[in-house]
């Protein structure tokens, strides 16, 4: 559905996207992920034709993208970063929704405003001037206007970002439902504990290059190799560390907040080995957790990974 | 490429905006009292006797102060049929200025807060965008001309004067020149990254334009008549206001060759000025 082949932008000197090449398929949640000036807003622009790429290729629906060619936008919906609040404040929501019902040539406009507004428990506000709405409301009138001509793609950049928890919740339920109905999704966004709630692939952008793409639970398979246990017990025995490494199937161990941490050869349960272990020390667990570990982790060690590897490439 | 109906939608939109902003009957109210003030003083000047501009400090000034610049028998074509053709310039004036600059400030202010990137995303582009904010600024002031020319139309009739047909001559050249000045100010709008700036650039267009036209007039000094006379063979070609005093002499010699031919320059000219604006926002827009 969304294809680039060897995508390219540079501002200056400053390479914003490099030689990007992605394949999102019909029917995906694609999360882009990235640190701040990684190029993910420079990529979404170049998706939609608002920035051209010096090199490489964009395709949408199937279809070459070319430069100046904005047809293909009534393709896409788009939730912005920031919404422009300051215009227009003597619209109403239905009023700012039918705009753009207008300008997309929406047939039906008022009853499929009136049902966008109802679907996202905007109902009773359709008349009220949009200055008056909350920064969550306003997201939520983003999306209307997003979903108004019931686009085949989303683009979505940092949907979820300074929402309430109720607030994200609504997003993500849209969002899942969006992907229930078979809509192609393309979210960027920083809060990777909301991402991995509901993209069905990743991928990890810095410096505008892509780091890493696949599955959410095989990136974080791949980056952090072991299982860590967080055991609480009673009492530490000093020696129990240096005990606990000398087992062979055992990375790590360390006392955390009064709890032991211990990380293990992620390929098998070794909590009965561990529990076995233990006993045989003279302490007995009360609780044994496998701590779950998170999009969030994996992101902060590809791209720590990706800083030191840039900064011993300039030491050297 | 230009979208027609992202181009309809959106200048609905900017004269929805204009029509429900106060200070746009202000502005009307402003040039009405300022388009009043000449016919005010030409009333007051009219005595038993008859008519003695002595009786009115105000229009004596006036037409003291053009008769320096100019010369007298260019205040008296003026007011040859009275006052409503210097009326129309203090009437039309201040609110071209306004609604042309007010689009300026639009433009920055809705390219500043990310509206007119949320209406590429509507699918339209900004070079619509800019078409409709030119005709918006037509159809917002030729509204407006038919608001004066029908006020001055009841002001001639409650007082027993004439609006005649250089009136109406001067009317259709202004709104022709409204055409030229409007493509200027989406130049400018488009030339520079601020409101300011923009600003600026169109009151420099639109002085040195008025200073190589009505510096050919000038009595005061020989040097500013040969200097502008000078700027205006450079510049006339792209001045509204070097059509406007063709259309104006077609008028006068009945000449429907003047006529025609300056009204075409004005639409050529429009269209140049306007071509180049789009040109340059689209290249703006490319480099991003």
């Amino acid at each position: 559905m969304i294809k680039t082949v060897g995508l390219s932008k540079k501002f200056g000197t400053q390479q914003a996207v490099d030689n990007l090449s992605l394949n999102i398929d019909p029917g995906e949640i694609y999360g882009f992920l990235g640190p701040n000036g990684a190029g993910k807003t420079t990529t979404i622009r170049m998706l939609l034709g608002l920035t051209n790429p010096d090199s490489g290729e964009i395709f949408i629906g199937g279809k070459p993208v070319n430069p100046g060619d904005s047809s293909y936008r009534a393709l896409i919906g788009v939730v912005p970063e920031k919404h422009p609040t300051g215009m227009w404040k003597w619209m109403t929501a239905t009023e700012y929704l039918q705009l753009f019902s207008d300008l997309l040539a929406v047939p039906d406009s008022r009853s499929r405003i009136a049902a966008t507004l109802e679907r996202l428990d905007l109902g009773e506000h359709r008349n009220k001037p949009i200055h008056q709405f909350s920064r969550g409301m306003m997201q939520k009138l983003s999306f209307a206007r997003a979903l108004i001509h019931d686009p085949q793609i989303l683009l979505l950049d940092e949907p979820i970002s300074g929402l309430d928890p109720f607030g994200i919740r609504q997003i993500r339920d849209l969002i899942l439902e969006q992907h229930a109905l078979g809509k192609t999704l393309f979210v960027s966004s920083h809060l990777l504990s909301e991402i991995e709630k509901f993209c069905t692939r990743i991928g990890i952008i810095y410096q505008g290059k892509l780091i890493t793409e696949d599955a959410t639970d095989k990136i974080i398979d791949s980056i952090i190799p072991s299982k860590i246990y967080r055991i609480e017990m009673d009492d530490i025995p000093e020696d129990l560390i240096k005990k606990l490494v000398q087992l062979p199937f055992i990375h790590e161990a360390k006392i955390e907040n009064s709890s032991l941490l211990v990380s293990v050869d992620k390929a098998e349960d070794h909590r009965k080995d561990l529990s076995n272990f233990l006993y045989g020390c003279g302490v007995s667990s009360l609780i044994m957790q496998e701590q779950t570990k998170t999009l969030e982790e994996a992101f902060l060690s590809i791209t720590t990974l990706q800083k030191l590897a840039k900064n011993e490439v300039r030491n050297d | 490429m230009i979208d027609k109906r992202s181009t309809r939608v959106l200048t609905k939109l900017h004269c929805k905006e204009t029509f429900l902003n106060p200070s746009y009957y202000i502005a009307i109210v402003v040039s009405s009292l300022l388009g009043y003030l000449p016919i005010r003083a030409f009333l007051q000047a009219i005595g038993p006797q008859g008519f003695s501009p002595a009786d009115s400090p105000l229009f004596a000034n006036i037409t003291g102060a053009l008769e320096r610049l100019f010369s007298p028998v260019m205040v008296q074509k003026l007011f040859a049929e009275g006052p409503f053709l210097f009326a129309l310039f203090w009437a039309f004036t201040p609110m071209l200025l306004y609604v042309l600059i007010s689009s300026i400030i639009t433009f920055q202010q809705h390219k500043d807060q990310g509206v007119i990137e949320l209406i590429r995303f509507g699918p339209s582009n900004s070079r619509s965008y800019i078409l409709s904010l030119f005709l918006k600024d037509l159809i917002v002031i030729y509204i407006y001309s038919i608001y004066v020319t029908l006020f001055f139309l009841a002001v001639s009739r409650f007082n027993n004067l004439l609006l005649g047909p250089a009136f109406i001559q001067a009317l259709f050249a202004f709104l022709l020149a409204t055409l030229v000045l409007c493509a200027y100010a989406k130049l400018s709008m488009v030339a520079t990254d601020s409101s300011i700036g923009s600003i600026f650039l169109f009151l420099a267009i639109l002085a040195v334009f008025l200073a190589a036209q009505l510096g050919t007039y000038s009595i005061i000094l020989e040097q500013i008549r040969t200097i502008a006379s000078l700027l205006s063979l450079v510049i006339q070609w792209i001045s509204p206001f070097y059509y406007m005093t063709i259309i104006q002499t077609g008028f006068e010699l009945a000449s429907w060759l003047h006529i025609v031919g300056g009204i075409l320059c004005f639409v050529v000219l429009t269209g140049i000025v306007g071509f180049i604006s789009l040109w340059l926002e689209t290249r703006k827009e490319r480099r991003l």
